[in-house]
């Protein structure tokens, strides 16, 4: 019997058959879990490119998570990647949809996209099942804290 | 020219319910910026496509305004519709005689000073449907989240209030829940950004995925 933890090490040391596994957990997991806090929630992303291009210029984990606005908690963080076409459509975000978070910027109206305070575009979506994202494909990348 | 023709030709921001007709058709829609030589409107409700240059007037439906009519041509957008907040989706190029029409509103109508550059429209959208009471109420709370010293809680108002991405449409929503938010609080001594901060969680957990209907999409696949 694994922990979700062990699942999820497992993942991401990439072992036989730990995928499938962690995909099956999470499928059956009650309530289901969702990308986004729950399902009454938005989601908040940005195109994997950009975040390639920070990691190119050897952003280290805790400047990823603060480039996109958020505060390390002094845990390694775990970026999850899936194909844009699953979470269509798209919106973009405002102050609104911000809330009491200062970090947010705001853009001109021309601007296809939001922006994070660390220059990545972000975009908002609409919460959908971590199951469904797992099922297409989804994948993850560990971002240390240093 | 003088100056206070010049101040007359600016822009300004002038929210009002309006009933636009073109070629005879009449539309409800709003009017959101006025100089002395024309309009701007936002639709309220469909996105009728509109003849350009064609006859057209406005009446108000607000009393105030009611006994004035202003004429003028149409003034349509060439391209096809794409989805901006609170964009401008027809004008209107005032005849001279509409003048003293326009003066008399320019100078009568409260907002008149508020510059449509630097004053979030969808913000005063959104306050335009509230009653005098709760407009009120706003407007002393957002003067009283103004006195923070707080830097991170300035750029916060700051941001709410000059993001022309926010819809008239999420603003009212979240105008009635802070407004509701303000009642319950009234009796008891509830700094500001409780309150706001209050609002903001009602909001995002029981409207903000809803309000996504009328918010601008991402062409990303």
């Amino acid at each position: 019997m694994h922990d979700a933890n062990d699942l999820l090490n497992d993942v991401l040391e990439d072992k036989a058959e730990s995928y499938e596994k962690f995909r099956d957990a999470v499928d059956h997991k009650r309530p289901s879990p969702y990308l986004g806090v729950s399902e009454r929630h938005l989601a908040w992303c940005s195109p994997s490119v950009d975040l390639e291009g920070l990691r190119a210029s050897n952003a280290s984990g805790s400047e990823l998570l603060r480039a996109m606005g958020l505060k390390p908690i002094g845990e390694d963080a775990i970026e999850i990647i899936y194909a844009a076409s699953l979470a269509v459509p798209y919106f973009k975000p405002t102050a609104l949809h911000a809330g009491a978070d200062a970090t947010f910027r705001v853009t001109p109206v021309e601007s296809e996209f939001g922006l994070t305070i660390g220059g990545l575009r972000e975009a908002i979506h609409l919460p959908i099942l971590a199951a469904s994202t797992l099922k297409n494909g989804a994948r993850f990348r560990l971002w240390r804290m240093e | 020219m003088q100056p206070e023709e010049r101040r007359l030709n600016q822009r300004r921001l002038c929210i009002l319910d309006v009933t636009f007709v073109i070629d005879n058709e009449p539309y409800r829609a709003e009017m959101r910026d006025i100089s002395l030589s024309g309009a701007g409107f936002s639709w309220m409700a469909d996105f009728p496509k509109v003849a350009n240059d064609a006859p057209a007037y406005i009446k108000f439906e607000e009393p105030t305004f009611s006994s004035l009519t202003l004429r003028g041509r149409s003034r349509a957008p060439a391209s096809g519709l794409t989805y901006l907040p609170n964009a401008r989706w027809a004008g209107i190029a005032f005849d001279p005689e509409s003048d003293s029409s326009i003066k008399t509103l320019l100078q009568t109508y409260a907002t008149t000073e508020r510059n449509t550059n630097d004053h979030c429209l969808g913000f005063a959208r959104a306050e335009n449907v509230l009653n005098s009471d709760d407009r009120l109420r706003l407007q002393e709370f957002v003067d009283q989240l103004r006195l923070s010293q707080d830097d991170d809680k300035l750029q916060l108002v700051t941001n709410l209030m000059t993001d022309h991405n926010v819809s008239a449409y999420r603003w009212h929503t979240f105008m009635s829940v802070l407004l509701e938010q303000l009642s319950r609080n009234e009796n008891e001594k509830v700094e500001p950004f409780i309150s706001l901060d209050g609002a903001f969680v009602t909001y995002r957990e029981q409207f903000s995925l809803r309000d996504t209907e009328r918010d601008r999409r991402i062409a990303w696949t």
